[in-house]
């Protein structure tokens, strides 16, 4: 072998070599990336299996989802066609991609008219560009939701009212995506807030045009708002006033106070109603009557208070003027009433005297004829005192301040006695007087007997004034229901008209002016007196044919004014057995009736012989003793009595004036006097005073008659008395008797009128002593002087003020 | 590694000296396994082994070993996937390393070893990437950034420089040159 031929086969078999292991690492690199391969295949398997799995499981999951969604779908789809509320979707170009059934309820399109319309073709007209416009702005700033209320039309053209909530979704980019809106019908509430604006309007008109001047403060009392017409009264614009503290700038600082304490009650929540004077911007003064009132706003806190001012300062001046003028009426009346008040002492006075003198002049011996004319007088002269009395106290009446004096009298008496003064004149005028009473003689009335008078007189004067012919008729008729004793007055006169009764009773109203036969007084008072009594007056007339006026009286009245006449309402506790020893036929009766009357067991005895005999049989309470007997005097009697020291009081009754002397002895013999004439109460008052502790009243009794002529006649004793000092001064001073005398022979009868006895008799003695005297005794003239001017004190300190 | 990179270097070495050489070359190597397939995964020491004796048996320094084997590299990626490649820039190309070819790579090969660009771009004609990777193999990104802009006819300076002692950070400056 050669050495090429073997470099050739090493070659060769190197180069076997090399392609040996070079198909080696090529088959191992196979083999690993077959290996890989497997293994990638194995793990590409495991994994597709789980991807099956996962995919499986996921499709189940959806599946189940699918379900779920499309059920929840379903019941989405349900509830929003049930809504009320319209719901709805649009695209970005403004169409209805969905609506709900709702709509068609509600505007009458049903949804698949309205899918794929615009959405504004369903608005008004009017609100198309304003929407569009809201809505693309709205899409512009990328806002999700936005609310808006629209007016829509419905089918029927009728306008509804929608509050729309829409929901924009944008996507990734900004775009619009789509809307989805919820409508709600809110016509009723659009409507509602309309009807209430327009009212809002309608009241602020109102209140703005009524001249309420209202006001509202805060609870500070600051201005909220002023109303123009309260800006026009005080004189400040609503500018002006803003803000500013009421009180500090209307008011007038005195006032504030009162403001304050109507604020505190506005806090507690209280309305009031008063009146304050308002600072007007030029000063001026207005007067106000505010009505206020507490607000609260919706939670029910007090926020301040509203206030209606009403300018009063009109009326305010008005009841200025009023009350000025009611002042001088006042005062008018009461200078009216101080003239009347003077005007009846200066009446009084005289009549006084004309009473006391017709008294004095009864106690005189008087033939019949002239004690007829005295005992008339007297009647007469009582009644004008009364008269005038009642006339003059009209100003008490008017006042209300009315006496009363209650006392049992004989009602058909006093009729007729009463009446009895009407002869004249009715005889004069030709007419006839019909005088009928329904009670029997002994029937009493408990009233005020001067009232009851004042009254007859002047309806039975009416009726004869009024009347030229015919018959003036009188009467008492009894009634039962309600108790009482009617007074009829019946005319034949010229009557009254319908027109003219109404008035009737006003004070001085006069029917007919042109013969003025009255002051117009007449009716007015007897109207009033009849009121204080009680009474009831009624008049019926007809022109032409007469009048009929009916009055009521109460069968008795009780008044807390009733002053009682003691002397005629003494009862006595026990029967009192009396002696009268009187020879005169005459007296005896009277006496002997008068006792009986009063309840007084009687004994007559003729004579003192006849007295004494009586007096053996039984022991009597008292004795009448007339002074002038048969067979002595009563003087004798009496000092018997006292020797015998039998208990019997002793009251002399004697015709001998006390200006006769009764010697002082035999005074002590007796313990009272009488004077005839007496009246009843004369001796009634004795016998009382003579058995008080056997008198049922507790009371002493006053030695007095009946009181108002006590008081008159104290009322002339002291309107005499200054002058009878003075000249019994002048007197002494003189030395003069005759003066003396003259003066001392006047005081006993007054003494006598005020019930001073004792003083009389004395001022009696002295008069004789001064008679028979040729000089005069200072000293005891002075004496009598002095006590004279102290019964004058003790007079005019003990007379009730009028 | 990747077993891709191990196949293109034999390529590479049997293109350039033929088998024989290769066979000695993988005989002559220590700590290697001799056998690469391309889907296999490799201890990139074995690499850094078969670049070194490589090196020595041509007296190539292992630097300019790299960078050709990073030429050999992007034409075997151009013929291998030339999608990645249309329709692109050397600028584009390479500020898209990361995002566009990188994650590619990942989707196959999901435990591959890749290098990280940290790329700033300077407008259309500057672009500098950093270089970070422990196999320290920044010559071979230079020879894939020169062939990229080769590929795509843009005249540029291309500075690489090492940032560490080890070389697994390294920058790159590519820049248009201004004719």
């Amino acid at each position: 072998m050669d050495l090429g031929r073997f470099l050739r086969l090493r070659k060769s078999m190197s180069d076997v070599n090399v392609l040996y292991r070079r198909i080696e690492r090529e088959r191992k690199a196979r083999i690993e990336a077959e290996q890989l391969l497997e293994q990638k295949s194995r793990e590409l398997f495991i994994s597709n299996e789980e991807l099956k799995r996962s995919n499986k499981e996921l499709e189940q999951k959806s599946k189940r989802l699918s379900k779920a969604l499309e059920s929840i779908e379903m019941e989405y789809e349900r509830m929003i066609q049930d809504l009320r509320e319209i719901v709805f979707k649009i695209n970005p170009d403004g169409l209805f991609t969905y609506i709900n059934n709702a709509t068609t309820s509600i505007t009458d399109f049903s949804p698949n008219e309205l899918i794929g319309r615009h959405f504004t073709e369903l608005l008004t007209p009017e609100s198309r560009e304003e929407i569009s416009d809201f809505y693309l702005d709205q899409i512009k700033q990328k806002e999700v939701h936005s609310y808006l209320q629209i007016p829509v039309l419905a089918k029927n053209k009728k306008v509804i009212w929608f509050g729309q909530s829409v929901t924009f979704t944008f996507n990734a980019d900004g775009e619009l995506i789509e809307g989805i809106a919820v409508a709600r019908d809110i016509t009723d509430v659009v409507k509602a807030r309309q009807a209430i604006s327009d009212s809002e309007e309608k009241y602020r008109g109102l209140i703005e045009g009524m001249e309420l001047g209202i006001l509202e403060v805060d609870n500070n009392g600051n201005i909220v708002k002023a109303y123009p017409w309260f800006c026009d009264m005080v004189g400040y614009s609503e500018d002006e006033l803003l803000g500013k503290n009421a009180s500090n700038t209307l008011l007038f600082p005195e006032d504030a106070s009162m403001m304050k304490s109507n604020d505190l009650e506005r806090k507690k929540g209280q309305t009031g109603v008063y009146e304050i004077r308002i600072r007007h911007k030029n000063g001026g003064i207005i007067w106000v009557a505010i009505s206020a009132a507490p607000y609260t706003n919706a939670k029910g806190e007090i926020v301040g208070s509203i206030g209606v001012h009403l300018d009063i300062t009109e009326q305010k001046s008005l009841v200025k003027k009023l009350e000025t003028a009611n002042a001088e009426t006042q005062r008018a009346r009461e200078s009216e009433h101080n003239f009347f008040m003077n005007l009846s002492h200066e009446i009084r006075t005289p009549m006084n005297a004309v009473i006391g003198m017709s008294h004095l002049l009864s106690k005189t011996d008087l033939d019949p004829l002239q004690k007829s004319y005295l005992d008339d007088l007297m009647f007469s002269s009582n009644v004008l005192r009364g008269l005038i009395s009642n006339i003059l106290d009209f100003s008490r009446l008017e006042r209300g301040d009315y006496p009363i004096q209650v006392k049992k009298f004989n009602l058909n008496r006093w009729f007729n006695e009463t009446l009895s003064m009407f002869k004249y004149l009715i005889d004069e005028k030709s007419l006839n007087l019909i005088v009928t009473s329904e009670f029997p003689d002994w029937a009493m009335l408990e009233s005020d007997s001067n009232i009851l008078t004042q009254i007859l007189l002047n309806l039975v004067g009416n009726a004869t004034k009024y009347t030229e012919e015919g018959s003036v008729s009188v009467s008492l008729k009894a009634m039962s229901k309600p108790k009482g004793v009617q007074l009829i007055v019946t005319d034949t006169g010229v009557g009254i008209s319908r027109k003219q009764i109404s008035k009737i009773f006003d004070r001085f109203y006069q029917i007919d002016n042109s013969n003025s036969k009255g002051y117009g007084l007449g009716l007015s008072i007897t109207k009033q007196l009849c009121d204080v009594l009680g009474s009831d007056i009624d008049i019926s007339s007809e022109l032409g044919h007469g009048t009929q006026v009916k009055v009521v009286f109460p069968l008795s009245i009780h008044s807390e004014k009733v002053v009682s006449d003691e002397f005629n309402s003494i009862e006595f506790k026990a029967e009192l057995n009396v002696l009268l020893v009187e020879d005169n036929p005459m007296n005896q009766s009277y006496i002997l009736a008068l006792l009986a009357d009063w309840g007084l067991k009687s004994v007559l005895a003729e004579n003192l012989k006849e007295a004494q005999l009586a007096m053996t049989k039984e022991v009597f309470d008292l004795i009448l003793l007339d002074m002038q007997l048969p067979d002595g005097s009563g003087i004798e009697l009496a000092q018997y009595v006292r020797e015998k020291k039998i208990s019997s009081a002793i009251v002399a009754v004697t015709a001998t004036s006390i200006n006769e002397s009764i010697n002082r002895e035999y005074l002590d013999c007796i313990d009272g006097i009488v004077s005839k004439p007496f009246v009843p109460s004369e001796l009634l008052n004795e016998i009382g005073k003579q058995l008080p502790q056997l008198l049922k009243h507790d009371d002493s009794i006053k030695p007095s008659e009946d009181h108002e002529f006590v008081a008159m006649m104290v009322e002339t004793f002291i309107q005499e008395c200054p002058k009878l000092i003075d000249d019994l001064l002048k007197a002494v001073n003189a030395g003069d008797s005759k003066l003396a005398l003259r003066e001392l022979h006047k005081l006993p009868n007054m003494l006598h009128l005020i019930n001073r006895w004792e003083f009389a008799i004395r001022v009696k003695e002295l008069e004789s002593k001064v008679l028979n005297q040729t000089e005069l005794n200072n000293g005891e003239l002075v004496n009598l002087i002095e006590e004279l001017e102290a019964l004058f004190v003790e007079l005019k300190s003990h007379k009730p003020n009028d | 590694m990747k077993g891709i990179v191990f196949t293109g270097f034999m390529e590479m070495v049997e293109q350039n000296h033929g088998y024989d050489f290769l066979d000695d070359l993988l005989l002559t190597t220590k700590d290697i396994t001799g056998s690469y397939t391309s889907v296999g995964t490799y201890s990139h020491v074995e690499m850094v082994n078969l670049v070194v004796s490589y090196s020595k048996k041509t007296g190539l320094p292992p630097e300019n070993v790299l960078e050709k084997f990073g030429e050999f590299l992007f034409q075997m990626f151009l013929n291998g996937y030339p999608s990645f490649f249309e329709e692109s820039n050397t600028f584009k190309f390479l500020s898209g390393i990361n995002d566009h070819i990188h994650t590619e790579v990942l989707k196959l090969y999901p435990d591959a070893e890749l290098p990280h660009f940290e790329i700033e771009m300077f407008g259309n004609d500057r672009m500098t990437m950093n270089y970070l990777s422990d196999r320290s193999m920044s010559h071979l990104a230079l020879g894939l950034i020169k062939s990229t802009a080769d590929y795509f006819n843009d005249q540029v300076d291309i500075e690489h420089k090492m940032l560490n002692e080890n070389g697994s950070r390294a920058f790159f400056e590519i820049k248009k040159k201004h004719v």
